[in-house]
């Protein structure tokens, strides 16, 4: 009878704190604000198709590092989780290890990563897009204007709990986009406060700045772009980029699954 | 007299050492890096002042570039800052906590913050703050909130800080967290109860992570005449934080979480090299991302001109 009794106590009393909590926390009026909670996230690179095993048989079959501490890494990397905690602090083994791929071959590597782009997580789509922040080519603007389609959320940490809204691959591409229009100075400088979408932009804000973006590249793209380098004609070739990468990346790109939760005029 | 006239001549000196006949001798901008509590820029900025600078006396460097004669001031402390801010025409960086937008906290080396009093308080009316974390991460363990600084409702003796919280939209399309103490529409009430004591018995307790605001009386007590020409903010959410405090020249703020150690000195170097406010933004940018081999990269500082006119550095 008392364990029933304190049974019963501890589950009222977890109850009632359940609820006395969701009362005191402000995110669960956020929440009822449309915005979305922070959770913990994994970043897994490639959570979805691009196992790590398949990372590890790109480094060695096609980069040929046969390094025993990299594979190490790699090999730490299959088996331990993403933790926000010192002495890792958000670093992973397999972000770790890709990075340093990335920067000891990074034609092979962006090619290898545009084969895989649709199977790539959003994170990982949100790597390959910012490369796209250097190139000078009109294609890495038709790159960034094709993910502007992807709304699928990317994963981020986000550890201060303000109103939140999730930030999605399109988000990131509307941000380089915005970045290189007011670089090459086609931008006008009065639309410059709408260069960056945050976590902190509400989703019906964005659809704002996307349709104003929108507007304004139907109009002016096809003289933009014809000013542009194009990659097919640059002399010297570009070490990074290639036509064929840069052509598999939209033919991928093409083939993320829509998620329309807004008029996209593009 | 006797002691100051060796000092001139020393001065004097020490001028013409730190300014050679053939360089500029006109200050054209002038820069304050404003380094605070939090801060973790110190080692860039020196790497790029030992190598850019052509003069240099106790806190303030001379640099040459495409905008002339810099004149760039170290600060460590509130005065300097308010000084800066202050100050016609200046360009000022900020490095350091935004302390959930109370403002900047200049008593690392003397244990911390132990009252609102004690932050550079420059923020909006009512700030809601994560007391624990001021605490215990950001190195206030001394820090409590005095009775009288709770923006609640006395006629709730036992629910503490229960004011209203609001967003407002902020020009660049992003929303800020506001508190009231009055309702208002789509005003959501807060209730913070009182949850334990600290030696005081006053002390509200949030030690419950998921209690992350206590909503007090901020205010800009500490903001002097603002005649400032660009100011960077350099703390996470200081566009959230600060966009209606810092409504002046050019404000470059954050509107996400920011780590890098190297835009501060990304911003000296910009305004050395005469960027205009664009260019400025994306060496911050650019910068940011430096730091993120491990993250993927995206934009995370944007930039409000208040007075457009003012833009006169061409676009580079």
């Amino acid at each position: 009878m008392t364990v029933k009794l304190a049974i019963i106590a501890a589950l009222v009393h977890a109850l009632t704190a359940s609820a006395f909590f969701n009362i005191l926390d402000p995110r669960a009026a956020q929440l009822a604000a449309g915005a979305r909670v922070w959770t913990m996230r994994f970043n897994t690179m490639g959570a979805v198709g691009t196992d790590d095993l398949a990372v590890a048989a790109f480094v060695r079959n096609d980069l040929n590092i046969n390094d025993s501490i990299f594979t190490y890494a790699l090999g730490c990397a299959l088996h331990e989780p993403y933790t926000e905690k010192p002495p890792r602090n958000g670093i992973s083994n397999i972000f770790a290890s890709v990075v340093f791929v990335a920067r000891v071959a990074p034609d092979k590597w962006l090619a290898w990563l545009a084969h895989y782009y649709d199977k790539l997580d959003p994170r990982a789509r949100a790597t390959v897009l910012g490369t796209m922040r250097y190139t000078p080519y009109a294609e890495s603007y038709l790159v960034l204007q094709a993910a502007l389609h992807d709304l699928n959320e990317v994963p981020m940490e986000v550890t201060n709990p303000i109103p939140y809204w999730p930030l999605r691959v399109g988000d990131i591409a509307y941000s380089w986009l915005c970045h290189k229009l007011a670089e090459h100075g086609d931008w006008p400088l009065t639309y410059d406060r709408w260069n960056v979408i945050s976590p902190t932009h509400p989703i019906a804000n964005r659809d704002e700045m996307f349709a104003r973006l929108a507007a304004f590249w139907c109009t002016n793209s096809p003289g933009i772009l014809t000013n542009l380098p194009q990659l097919l004609q640059a002399t010297p070739p570009s070490t990074v980029l290639t036509p064929a990468t840069m052509d598999t990346l939209l033919e991928r790109i093409r083939r993320i699954p829509l998620v329309t939760n807004m008029p996209l005029v593009f | 007299m006797k002691l100051l006239l060796p000092s001139l001549i020393t001065l004097a000196f020490a001028c013409t050492q730190a300014l050679p006949a053939e360089q500029p001798s006109v200050v054209t901008q002038t820069i304050f890096v404003v380094l605070a509590d939090g801060e973790n820029s110190s080692a860039a900025v020196n790497a790029y002042l030992a190598q850019a600078a052509i003069g240099r006396s106790a806190g303030t460097y001379s640099v040459t570039g495409a905008a002339g004669l810099c004149v760039v001031h170290l600060v460590t402390n509130q005065v300097g800052f308010q000084r800066a801010l202050a100050t016609a025409d200046a360009n000022i960086v900020y490095d350091g906590h935004a302390n959930f937008g109370l403002g900047p906290s200049f008593r690392q080396a003397s244990g911390g913050c132990r009252s609102l009093a004690d932050f550079m308080n420059i923020g909006e009316p009512l700030v809601g703050i994560d007391w624990a974390y001021l605490c215990y991460d950001q190195g206030n363990p001394d820090f409590e909130v005095a009775r009288t600084d709770y923006a609640d409702d006395p006629s709730t003796p036992d629910e503490y800080a229960d004011a209203w919280m609001y967003y407002e939209e902020l020009p660049d399309g992003a929303v800020a967290l506001r508190y009231a103490t009055t309702a208002g529409t789509n005003y959501m009430r807060l209730h913070f109860r009182r949850r334990g004591f600290r030696p005081t018995r006053s002390m509200h307790v949030t030690e419950e992570p998921r209690l992350i605001r206590l909503v007090v009386h901020g205010g800009a007590d500490d903001l002097p005449a603002q005649r400032w020409r660009r100011l960077f903010i350099k703390s996470c959410y200081s566009g959230q934080y600060f966009f209606n405090v810092f409504r002046h020249g050019t404000f470059f703020y954050s509107n996400n979480e920011v780590i890098s150690p190297y835009p501060v000195a990304a911003f000296i170097k910009g305004i050395v090299d005469g960027l205009s406010d664009r260019a400025l933004c994306r060496a911050l940018n650019d910068a940011e991302n430096a730091y993120r081999p491990i993250e993927f990269p995206m934009p995370r500082y944007a930039y409000y001109n208040s007075f457009p006119a003012k833009e006169l550095v061409h676009d580079h």
